[in-house]
């Protein structure tokens, strides 16, 4: 019986104009930013490869300097596209790509693309992601919208009860005659994602990619799932198919366009973040109470620490100390610093998470607010993935100043900032390397938005069901 | 006639609540988005206040310094470098126009704070970006720009989809059309009605918005602007209300109406703004940023190298700084932030000037799109777009030359700043762009919205001589 009302439904879509017109634009768009992406993505992990090995390139080819000059020069991390996000740009844009690692400063990010854009760039780039979160909705409400309401002014919906088909069969037949028609606009962009990624990607990550592909792929459905039972439920509940494509476009106008950007604000009400002068201000101050600017030793706090080091190497004036203080007194610095940095930036980076899921709350109402944290997520294109590799990138630069610092401390001596290292080295010192973090993590961090997502599906089904039951024919 | 129908159609809309509904709907939006978009520009206010606030407090301490060393009060080994000209920093910032509040537009995203010393280069000088949860900056602002852009079209399409389907498919057209009135009339008559209202509610709400919020009408550039901003807002109207027509008149269902106005707003407002940016990137593709890092690192790793050659090529060149060969720390800091400068700008231009081609093309090309030619405009006249930025990066630019003239011979002599030195500090002062500038910007938008919706409208109007005054099955 399903499958009859499936044939039915599909055959009738089909041969409707609008539909393959619509459909043909949003399949049309989705290739054209699936190509994009993709090209875009190979392109930006060429250059980004080119950079790393230009910079080891510049890091070799300091000549003689001094170890905290080297310091000083440092490192250059550039942050890796994870390979799904030719999907997802996610807030790629909106974050640096670059971070400078050199002694005393924990860097922020630079470069963000978005600023190196024409004020076009606010209308939001065009991503399979955002045809999909966007557009595909709206084709569903095409073509659920009038699925029962229209049934009831064409006076096919009394014949049709009166065979006595069940709500629950019937609401599945034309789900599931929408889903094949949209089947057609999806499972070509679906298959061409998958050649992309197979293409793009080194082996090793391949199956890495595939899981969260599959992963990606499930969560949309979810998505669509659900808009589709909304879509079919006004459509049952409501007197004419005109007021139920208005009510859905309604929905669809407050669910995708006006609740994310007011979560946003109210999240940023909630939690407010501090502003750049406030979070300098406060950094600058903690190094001035505690008598450690990074310029000008404090004479008070030198004298402490150089009690400490005469105690440790067992010697009573600071002439026999068998290694160079300077570098002694330069890795404390370092170590406060970094101690420093680490509560202001967690602050600042909580600030944000916290925000982010005020923000996801907001799926309670729209079900869009659930679907785009999981998307990036899972594309590896969200704040927490560039806050795990600055993490990373963080650890590297102590793990490099206090390599730096301490060759200065034992080779040094007497000639403190005139003793010269060369390219030996500097090629002794790893090059940073970054794995990121496993889907399990991911999933874990985004288990709301996936109770919220799985909690919109069900709605979406049940309140189709009941719609469909309480149908009355005239 | 027209007048009569107009009236009638008012009622109607009053009796079945469409107005008051539409109203509601109005205020909630409108003003929410006025009050966010103050709130935004309050802050921005207050952090550029700051800024320079916190720039004197930290001169003003300096001076201190220096003088209780003039006086004794302190020894002059507790501060060695004080009264160096190095040590002092200038503040610069970019305050907010006075209508900043309308568009956010890119101002989020650009820093707009810098200071300027001794070292400053002027590749480097913009570098202070805000604290903003990039989930936040993605999502973006809820100004009454965006109202504008994309919600309102909405809403007029709410009003119109069903202009005069839903009199055929109720089958009181043909009875109204029984009487000596014209089809065209009655099609006037009603958008009349509805544009009245829609152009009611946006400009009396926003404009009792920004009341309540205390924007102060009589300021400077606020009247002016706000003028432009309404007929431009008008101009918008005008043009979806081309757009219904047109659709309506092609005689199709309220739902397929109704479907394909959506459709439209879709092309306009999604579509041909994404398509039109990967035109114009393709066309003047910016340089890799990855690689600017990468010469920027390789001619620091020069400078370094030759600091030598530099401070002799620097005596050659400035005879008249240096007194003999002796050249101090400060100096010698300088010299090499000038060559690293040197070496590293043109980078920067070369990326700015394919930028700025970028933006002349999307100038030329956004006449394709309504929302672009509005946003364009709207940003304008908030003073949030691309060229009041680069106005005040040019004077920070000049202000770094006009502080180097001070401080760069002083740094050769050695001549350290004495505390009433400190009073007689140049400071920047940001001086806002001349209107003409908006004026045309405004004005380049304002047709760029009307000449469209003279030619939809007329052709709307054609269409309805075919209008098929009965359903076809």
């Amino acid at each position: 019986m399903i499958l009859r009302i499936v044939r039915k439904e599909f055959t009738e879509m089909w041969r409707d104009g609008r539909f393959r017109l619509a459909a043909g634009i949003v399949l049309g768009l989705l290739l054209l930013a699936l190509g994009l992406g993709w090209a875009g993505a190979r392109q930006a992990e060429r250059e980004r490869a080119e950079a790393d090995r230009a910079d080891r390139a510049e890091w070799l080819a300091q000549g003689k300097r001094s170890p905290h000059s080297a310091a000083h020069f440092g490192r250059y991390a550039f942050k890796p596209a994870t390979p799904l996000a030719f999907l997802d740009k996610g807030v790629n844009s909106y974050l640096g790509t670059a971070v400078w690692m050199e002694a005393h400063y924990q860097n922020p990010f630079r470069f963000r693309s978005a600023e190196d854009a024409t004020s076009l760039q606010r209308f939001g780039e065009l991503t399979a992601a955002v045809v999909m979160q966007l557009l595909i909705p709206l084709l569903i409400v095409l073509l659920a919208f009038s699925q029962l309401a229209g049934e009831r002014e064409r006076g096919t919906l009394r014949q049709l009860l009166s065979l006595g088909v069940q709500p629950g069969v019937l609401a599945t037949g034309k789900a599931l005659g929408v889903a094949v028609a949209l089947g057609v606009v999806l499972v070509p962009a679906v298959l061409l994602g998958v050649a992309a990624l197979s293409v793009a990607s080194p082996e090793a990550s391949v199956s890495w990619s595939l899981d969260r592909f599959l992963l990606l792929a499930l969560a949309y459905l979810l998505y669509f799932g659900a808009t589709l039972g909304i879509a079919l439920a006004v459509s049952a509940s409501v007197r004419s198919s005109r007021v139920a494509l208005l009510a859905l476009f309604s929905c669809w106008m407050v669910g995708c366009l006006i609740v994310p950007r007011l979560a946003a604000d109210v999240a940023e009400l909630i939690h407010p973040a501090p502003t750049y002068a406030e979070f300098q201000k406060a950094v600058n101050r903690e190094f001035k109470d505690a008598g450690m600017p990074d310029t000008i030793p404090d004479t008070k706090k030198r004298a402490e620490i150089e009690q400490r080091a005469l105690v440790q190497y067992n010697v009573t004036r600071a002439e026999d100390l068998p290694v160079n203080f300077d570098a002694i007194y330069l890795q404390e610095a370092e170590v406060f610093g970094n101690q420093v940095y680490d509560k202001h930036y967690g602050d600042l980076w909580d600030i944000f998470e916290r925000q982010n899921r005020i923000q996801a709350l907001s799926a309670v109402v729209a079900p869009l607010s659930a679907l785009r944290p999981l998307s990036m997520g899972l594309s590896g294109t969200d704040f927490a993935q560039h806050r795990d590799f600055a993490r990373a990138a963080e650890t590297y630069r102590r793990s490099l100043v206090e390599r730096l610092n301490l060759e200065m401390r034992d080779k040094a001596g007497k000639t403190g900032y005139s003793y010269l290292s060369d390219a030996e080295l500097w090629r002794s010192i790893p090059d940073f390397t970054y794995a990121a973090p496993g889907t399990s993590r991911v999933l874990g961090a985004n288990k709301l938005n996936i109770a919220l997502l799985v909690f919109w599906f069900v709605t979406g089904c049940i309140a189709a069901i009941v719609a469909i039951g309480r149908m009355k024919a005239v | 006639m027209i007048k009569r129908i107009f009236r009638h159609d008012l009622r109607l809309l009053k009796a079945d609540k469409t107005l008051i509904v539409f109203a509601a709907v109005f205020a909630v939006l409108i003003g929410y988005a006025v009050a966010s978009g103050l709130i935004w520009a309050n802050e921005r206010d207050e952090l550029v206040r700051q800024w320079y606030a916190d720039g004197e407090q930290y001169l003003a301490m300096n001076r201190q310094v220096i003088a209780d060393i003039e006086q004794g009060k302190t020894p002059a080994e507790e501060s060695p470098f004080a009264d160096w000209v190095f040590a002092v920093k200038l503040p610069a910032a970019l305050p907010p126009a006075p209508l900043t509040a309308l568009s956010v537009g890119r101002a989020d995203l650009d820093p707009f704070t810098a200071t300027v010393d001794l070292y400053s280069k002027k590749n480097e000088l913009f570098k202070n970006y805000e604290t903003d949860n990039p989930t936040t900056l993605l999502a973006g602002r809820f100004d009454p720009t965006f109202v504008i852009i994309y919600l309102y079209p909405l809403l007029i399409f709410a009003l119109t989809y069903n202009l005069l389907a839903r009199e055929r498919e109720d089958g009181t057209l043909l009875l109204t059309l029984a009487q000596p009135v014209r089809l065209r009339h009655v099609a006037i008559g009603k958008a009349a009605a509805r544009l009245f209202a829609a152009l009611t509610f946006v400009i009396g709400f926003t404009l009792i918005s920004l009341l309540v919020g205390g924007v102060d009408f009589a300021a400077p550039g606020v009247g002016l602007g706000l003028v432009w901003w309404l007929l431009l807002v008008i101009a918008y109207t005008l043009f979806w209300f081309a757009i219904a027509s047109w659709v309506n008149a092609r005689g199709s269902s309220s739902a397929t109406n109704a479907t394909v106005l959506v459709g439209v707003w879709l092309l306009f407002v999604v579509v041909v703004p994404s398509l039109l940016s990967i035109a114009v990137t393709s066309f003047y593709p910016v340089p890799s940023r990855l690689e600017f890092i990468r010469q920027m690192r390789s001619n620091d790793n020069e400078v370094g190298r030759s600091s030598k050659n530099l401070l002799e090529q620097y005596h050659r060149d400035h005879s008249e700084l240096v007194p003999d060969e002796t050249v101090n720390i400060q100096s010698r800091f300088y010299v090499l932030a000038e060559a690293q400068e040197g070496r590293t700008l043109p980078l920067v231009r070369a990326y700015d000037g394919q930028l700025t081609r970028q933006q002349n093309l999307v100038d030329r090309l956004r006449f394709l799109s309504p929302a672009v030619v509005m946003q364009e405009a709207t940003n304008a006249i908030a003073g949030t777009d691309r060229a009041r930025y680069h106005h005040f990066q040019k004077q920070v630019e000049a202000f770094v030359d006009e502080w180097r003239a001070y401080a760069v011979p002083r740094s050769f002599r050695q001549i350290n700043l004495r505390s009433s030195d400190y009073d007689s500090l140049p400071r920047f002062g940001f001086q806002e762009e001349p209107d003409a500038r908006v004026t045309s910007r405004a004005l380049a938008g304002l047709l760029g919205l009307l000449l469209p919706t003279i030619v939809i409208g007329g052709i709307a109007l054609r269409r309805l001589r075919r209008y098929p005054l009965v359903e076809s099955r």
